[in-house]
């Protein structure tokens, strides 16, 4: 069976890109943010200049269904305004942090955008009718005398050519003294988290004045502050459950219930650092710079500088699995804290879904697995359904495909297969962009030998770093921001 | 010019009694580029918290991990990072700067490393300290009441405490040597007319505020005193940063 990391039948190939083609990078066209929504129809990113860019996916031709159709543009509105912050004489960034795409409730889309400080929720609707028809009004909109009204209409709908407009519904401002680097839309639809460096604030989506401070590390004594934290995420289906990342490279998983004030955690993940390798930069290396939960919500991946780890929520001593994303840079520290290129924060994601199968397909690997012929005679067919559940749903059932992506420098990215523990390398770069090009594997030379078509650690580009990934929600189409580009990849259809 | 990192084998090191060359000199390296990113001043955008931490991390990390190798004597004194620290008080004793630099090789050598030591512990507390005036906008101290219902909306506590950053920019320098200082030490050790912690502190927050608001007038004998203090402080500053 081939994985996501090479095989015979399965390959990347490339879709599209998005952006300018100019060596001269403006800083405000740099993404900062990807994001699809729950169905994959709009992918939406942010860039440093405060810009939400969203993008469609268009149906796919007629006379052409094995082609998948393209992402074109939807919507483009201006999210945040840069701000001086008059009090500490600091300006406010009006980098887009995150984006968040709310589950969709009618025909409108909602998303939360959020920078350093304030968090807003848009609503993204189309609009395609208006009015026609006014009695106080002119077609072109000037006011008509009432006393000059000798008969009444009623206005009728007639239709436009189509348009978008985003609109901002809620602005949820002024609870964050720190820079908010996390939002996480709970599973109950209707209250979110927001997390800065020391503070985690829980919001109801209709209410703006006000929030539950939930986490609180900030000590007495500032001197005293060794760790903050850095990404936090709420289950994906118990919604009193949240777990929250620091720089320390620790994980903390807070219950809601337990306590209004969620300083002291249920659980706490930690992996025991290796004595020998301890360097100066053991610490910065094991901050942790993102933490995405499983769609089952059993497992989650965090990535730190190096690795990324794949953790069971039932055992809080070492992840289950790890993936090294670019070892080679292990000797190569110290010119990268030289260069800050060691704060440099990596996204990670999980594939569409942990479970890409049929109820059909399920029955068959479970017949040849487990013999269950034998017990359905035996058992009335709600029974077997659930059983069948339980089976498919069992942590050791292979599944289908369950692999994980994260960014490199070089514009490279990573893709680890969690069923085969294979792995790839590919790049999101101009040369390779040929419509439905397949990507060509890439490879790091890290001994002394360089073969042909590998590179060196020392001419990796630095600058090009990819560090915001998402992957499709129920596809293998990929969308992939390099520095002011986004490249949407897809698998290639045999 | 990249530096490998090498992976530190700290056994040997301490069991051996002396550090190899190697790790030294990346230790060093760290220590300047660490020191090199604190000093280089704000941009006018918020640095980010978790960066300074991490540098602040890093630098306690090598100040730790810069203990006296095992069998070396302490030739300076008990406490020679003290030493350079407080101009009053050292001055009353005779040990200036100067003196403890001329001398016998090993206690230059331990008086250096004990000088990037104290600039070391400054550098650390007071990244610290300054974040949290610049980002809080006021003294860090009192945990602001919070309860689970209340409502976060102008956050209060920084309304009143407006610092002129700018001010205390120029003044780090200063600040960043004074925080360290643990006077109640020298008392012991010196017995001299030192100054009680109270009457230091009062000193302490003179100082920066002589260079910022002249017009601030504290008692004549301090004023006098601080005066001289600051150059010294300055010529002091140059040597640490030089070293």
């Amino acid at each position: 069976m081939a994985g996501v990391a090479g095989g015979n039948d399965f390959q990347w190939c490339f879709s599209q890109v998005k952006g300018a083609i100019d060596e001269d990078v403006a800083e405000a066209d740099i993404i900062s943010t990807v994001e699809f929504n729950h169905s994959g129809e709009l992918l939406a990113t942010g860039d440093k200049g405060g810009r939400v860019v969203i993008f469609q996916h268009e149906q796919e031709c007629k006379n052409r269904p094995h082609l998948r159709g393209e992402y074109n543009v939807y919507s483009t509105f201006q999210s945040h305004e840069p701000e001086f912050d008059y009090l500490k004489s600091l300006e406010i960034e009006e980098k887009i942090n995150k984006i968040r795409w709310l589950p969709q409730q009618n025909s409108a889309h909602f998303l939360l955008s959020t920078n350093d400080k304030t968090i807003k929720l848009w609503k993204i609707g189309e609009r395609d009718k208006r009015a026609e028809g006014y009695n106080l009004k002119d077609e072109d909109g000037r006011l008509r005398d009432p006393f000059r009204i000798t008969s009444l209409r009623v206005p009728v709908l007639m239709p436009m050519d189509l348009m978008v407009e985003a609109s901002p519904r809620r602005v949820f401002a002024n609870a964050h003294t720190y820079h908010i680097n996390s939002i996480s839309v709970n599973s109950d639809h209707q209250t979110y988290l927001s997390a800065d460096d020391l503070r985690i604030n829980l919001w109801h989506l209709e209410i703006t004045d006000r929030s539950f401070n939930i986490v609180d590390i900030k000590p007495a004594n500032m001197e005293e502050l060794t760790e903050v934290i850095t990404a936090a995420e709420c289950h994906p289906n118990q919604c009193n459950v949240f777990v929250y990342s620091s720089s320390k490279g620790t994980i903390r998983l807070c219950d809601m219930r337990t306590a209004a004030l969620c300083d002291r955690h249920t659980k706490f993940f930690e992996e025991p650092e290796d004595p020998s390798s301890r360097s100066f930069f053991s610490e910065i290396i094991s901050s942790i710079s993102d933490v995405k939960f499983s769609h089952s919500g059993r497992y989650m991946m965090t990535r730190d500088y190096l690795s990324v780890k794949v953790w069971d929520l039932n055992m809080e001593n070492r992840p289950v699995e790890t993936y090294q994303v670019h070892e080679y840079l292990r000797s190569k520290l110290c010119s990268l804290y030289e260069n800050d290129c060691i704060f440099d924060k990596f996204e990670c994601c999980w594939n569409g879904s942990d479970r890409q199968e049929t109820l059909a397909l399920s029955l068959f690997k479970a017949i040849c697995t487990y013999n269950v012929v034998l017990w359905t005679t035996f058992l009335p067919i709600c029974k077997f359904k659930e059983y069948l559940w339980r089976i498919i749903n069992d942590p050791l059932f292979p599944s289908f495909l369950s692999a994980i992506m994260t960014g490199s420098y070089n514009n490279f990215f990573r893709m680890f297969d969690r069923n085969t523990r294979k792995d790839i390398t590919l790049e999101a770069s101009r040369e390779s962009s040929k419509p439905r090009a397949t990507l060509k594997p890439r490879k790091v030379s890290t001994g002394g030998k360089r073969k042909k078509d590998e590179i060196s650690v020392d001419s990796l580009d630095f600058n090009k770093k990819i560090l915001h990934t998402a992957w499709h929600p129920k596809e293998n189409v990929i969308a992939v921001a390099a520095t002011n580009n986004l490249y949407i990849f897809q698998d290639k259809i045999n | 010019m990249i530096s490998k990192g090498q992976k530190r084998k700290l056994h040997d090191d301490v069991v051996g009694g002396m550090r190899s060359a190697t790790w030294e000199s990346q230790r060093q390296s760290v220590l300047g580029i660490s020191l090199d990113k604190y000093h280089r001043g704000k941009a006018l955008v918020e640095p980010s918290l978790r960066r300074s931490v991490l540098i602040a991390n890093t630098l306690r990390q090598i100040h730790i991990e810069n203990k006296p190798p095992y069998g070396l004597v302490n030739l300076a004194g008990p406490l020679p990072p003290m030493v350079p620290s407080n101009p009053c008080t050292h001055r009353e004793s005779g040990l200036g700067v100067v003196n403890s630099t001329s001398g016998v090789e090993d206690m230059e050598e331990v008086w250096m490393s004990s000088e990037s030591d104290f600039s070391l512990s400054a550098a650390v507390s007071s990244i610290l300290k300054e974040l949290d005036l610049t980002v809080d906008g006021g003294p860090g101290p009192q945990a602001p009441q919070r309860t689970p219902f209340m409502s976060i909306e102008n956050l209060p506590r920084d309304m009143g405490l407006k610092q002129a950053p700018t001010c205390y920019l120029q003044d780090v320098k200063l600040d960043e040597l004074f925080h360290d200082i643990d006077t109640s030490v020298f008392d012991r050790e010196m017995g001299v007319r030192a100054l009680s912690a109270a009457a230091s502190d009062e000193l302490l927050k003179y100082l920066p505020s002589l260079s910022s608001v002249p017009s601030t007038s504290p008692s004549p004998f301090s004023l006098n005193q601080s005066f001289r203090d600051l150059n010294e402080l300055e010529h002091i500053m140059e040597i640490l940063v030089e070293s």
